[in-house]
């Protein structure tokens, strides 16, 4: 209800145009322990991110399960509530708003989730399905509810003609669509796109990739894409922040990220891509991550990736590196960012 | 702060008449289709129709007691009399008659109480698991203490108290039998409150009130039915079970359990008493969950072909 201070606010974003900024985003889950047990335990699923996001760009987020990657998306979604940190979406802070405000406000952040099986309700048509935040948000009724209906099937390839079906008629392409025609239907600004892929078939995924592409251009769409592989969101991201237990190890461009990793993490990632050609895979000297992820109840002291990275020295066990602009739009979290494929860097750590 | 007042059904019925004339056609290919559906609503539609026209169809007064004529054994035993078809009682009642007028009372009793069940059951469920939290402590709380007394008891106490007769016995079975229908539905509720498109739902902006009446609920209704309609069979059995004890419906008016209890003692020398009562239970009852399955089938739109 303080409206000075939001237009200000709002006045300082539009300059930037950032769309979205998130600042120091933590959300931990209560482990339930019982009645009796006093000490209360936390898992750490996103514990500290940090990052801004530009009007029409993609921020791809890579990260192994259950690093928080999801977590992120759903605060962002508002799904979960944020323990710490602010989101502020368009200079408003989403956390803090009122239900209604926030239930307007749902209009221009929308999601497309990872399974499209379960992202349908199995009872619906698909009329009924994409028609249905036009109703909730009240915009269309009777005939032009259904023009716009079926303008919005055409867009993701499907016909008019499938609006009377149900989703099991469909295969799981064709549901992905249909959930991208719904998350389309408010005209949102930004979009997260929740592993929008990874339960496709290969050929179908290129598919969805370029029907994604096609969109954002149309519409001007910014997009979160959340992904578990860096070659998923390779061709559809503008920058890529690695996330490794509740936090971002590394964010920078594309370009950045695949030809200079810093990150020994990142670098992981990089070399558990396949290589297609079996001549090439002997050549390449590849650092294949080895072991799993930590637990986020107990996380690791220092660094948390300390536990897996062959660089780590005592200083990696005995402090927390902080996110760092190493270089332009390049930040790291590392003691020892790497400078090239052969080694580490042999200079005083970036803390000291 | 309330902006949209229209509802969302009226919205989707208006811009697609089809639709409901398409659900209609889909009902109906289902049921020529499955035959057990076709055969359980030709036995709930003749049960119903005995319980409505239960006065004309019964061929003596159920209540006439003649001295002459007890304990008399079906038409086709030894003894037995055409006129008599299913015998007479140990008062020389005719069973048939007193089974075409007890339809009525085990009908209303066994559908009347699982609906309050449910009804109940199906609010306390929803809201429980859709809130979870406090509510669904309180709730769940309630359900257990309600578990913990014994039926029979709790059921002999209540009417005990209140004074039996037919309005207190619905009461007293739906008041017992809808924390069967809680726990289901909490449970159904709480697994598809986690689905995706639940979520998607509430990102996409709709309200609450809304995504339980067009995603949960629908979701719920199968199950649901299901144990309904088992749960009419478990209704009737507790009125003739209380009837026994006396505390069921009163003498004058006629049930199945009624007859089936009466009978009870006489089950050596005159099985047919508490036989032809049971028969009508067990067919309604099928009939009933055959139904039942079908409904389940329709409610489900993956089940077309």
């Amino acid at each position: 209800m303080n409206m000075p201070s939001k237009e200000r606010k709002q006045s300082i974003e539009t300059e930037r145009d950032v769309l979205l900024e998130v600042t120091d985003l933590k959300k931990y889950f209560i482990l339930d322990s019982g009645w009796f047990n006093r000490k209360k335990e936390y898992l750490k699923a996103v514990d500290g991110v940090s990052f801004h996001l530009e009007k029409g760009e993609t921020l791809g987020i890579v990260g192994e399960s259950g690093c928080g990657k999801s977590t992120t998306g759903n605060l962002i979604m508002n799904i979960l509530e944020p323990t710490e940190g602010s989101i502020l979406f368009n200079g408003k802070n989403l956390s803090k708003i009122s239900k209604e405000e926030l239930r307007e406000e749902r209009q221009h952040i929308q999601m497309i989730f990872q399974d499209p099986y379960s992202s349908l309700n199995p009872r619906l048509k698909v009329f009924d399905i994409i028609a249905e935040p036009l109703i909730s948000h009240n915009l269309f009724k009777g005939e032009e509810l259904k023009e716009k209906v079926q303008e919005l099937i055409e867009t993701v390839g499907l016909r008019k003609d499938q609006l009377n079906r149900y989703p099991h008629e469909f295969s799981g392409g064709q549901r992905q669509r249909i959930g991208i025609a719904r998350a389309l239907a408010l005209n949102p600004k930004l979009i997260i796109c929740d592993e929008p892929v990874s339960a496709l078939d290969v050929s179908v995924q290129s598919q969805i990739l370029n029907l994604l592409a096609r969109l954002q251009k149309e519409y001007n769409l910014t997009y979160i894409f959340i992904a578990h592989g860096l070659p998923a969101v390779k061709h559809v991201s503008d920058r890529i922040a690695v996330m490794y237990l509740g936090k971002i190890v590394e964010i920078a461009t594309k370009e950045q990220i695949f030809s200079r990793p810093l990150h020994p993490y990142t670098e992981g990632l990089l070399a558990a891509i396949p290589i297609p050609d079996p001549t090439l895979r002997k050549r390449g000297n590849r650092n294949v991550l080895e072991g799993d992820l930590p637990s986020a109840v107990n996380p690791p002291s220092g660094c948390s990736f300390h536990t897996r990275c062959q660089y780590a020295t005592q200083l990696c066990k005995n402090e927390t590196p902080k996110l760092l602009e190493f270089e332009k739009g390049h930040s790291v979290s590392c003691h020892y960012p790497i400078v090239n494929s052969k080694g580490i860097l042999v200079k005083e750590s970036v803390v000291n | 702060m309330q902006i949209n007042k229209i509802e969302v059904s009226e919205l989707v019925e208006d811009s697609l008449p089809e639709y409901k004339k398409n659900s209609v056609n889909r009902m109906l290919k289902l049921l020529i289709k499955s035959k057990t559906g076709l055969i359980g609503l030709v036995i709930v539609l003749i049960v119903t129709i005995i319980g409505i026209f239960a006065e004309q169809l019964a061929p003596f007064d159920p209540n006439a007691i003649n001295p002459m004529l007890i304990n008399k054994p079906p038409a086709w035993l030894e003894g037995g009399e055409f006129a008599h078809f299913l015998g007479t009682d140990n008062l020389g009642r005719d069973l048939l008659s007193r089974i075409i007028i007890g339809t009525k009372v085990s009908l209303i009793v066994g559908v009347c109480s699982i609906a309050i069940a449910g009804f109940i059951g199906m609010i306390i469920g929803l809201v429980s698991g859709f809130y979870g939290g406090f509510i669904d402590n309180f709730f769940m709380r309630l359900v257990d203490s309600f578990l913990a007394i014994p039926n029979i008891l709790f059921m002999l106490v209540v009417l005990g108290v209140f004074g039996p007769g037919l309005l207190t016995l619905i009461l007293v079975i739906g008041a017992t039998q809808w924390v069967t229908y809680a726990r289901l539905v909490r449970g159904e509720v709480l697994s598809i409150k986690e689905r995706d498109f639940v979520k998607a739902s509430r990102t996409l902006g709709t309200k609450d009130r809304t995504i339980v009446f067009k995603h949960i609920l629908p979701n719920v209704i199968s199950s649901f039915i299901v144990v309904s309609t088992l749960s009419i069979a478990t209704a009737i059995l507790l009125e003739a079970s209380l009837s026994y004890l006396g505390l069921g419906i009163q003498p004058p008016m006629i049930s199945w359990g009624g007859i089936l209890e009466g009978g009870r003692n006489f089950l050596a020398t005159a099985w047919w008493i508490s036989t032809f009562p049971g028969i009508a239970i067990t067919i309604t009852v099928l009939g009933i969950i055959f139904l039942g399955d079908w409904l389940r089938d329709v409610l489900d739109p993956r089940l077309t072909k």
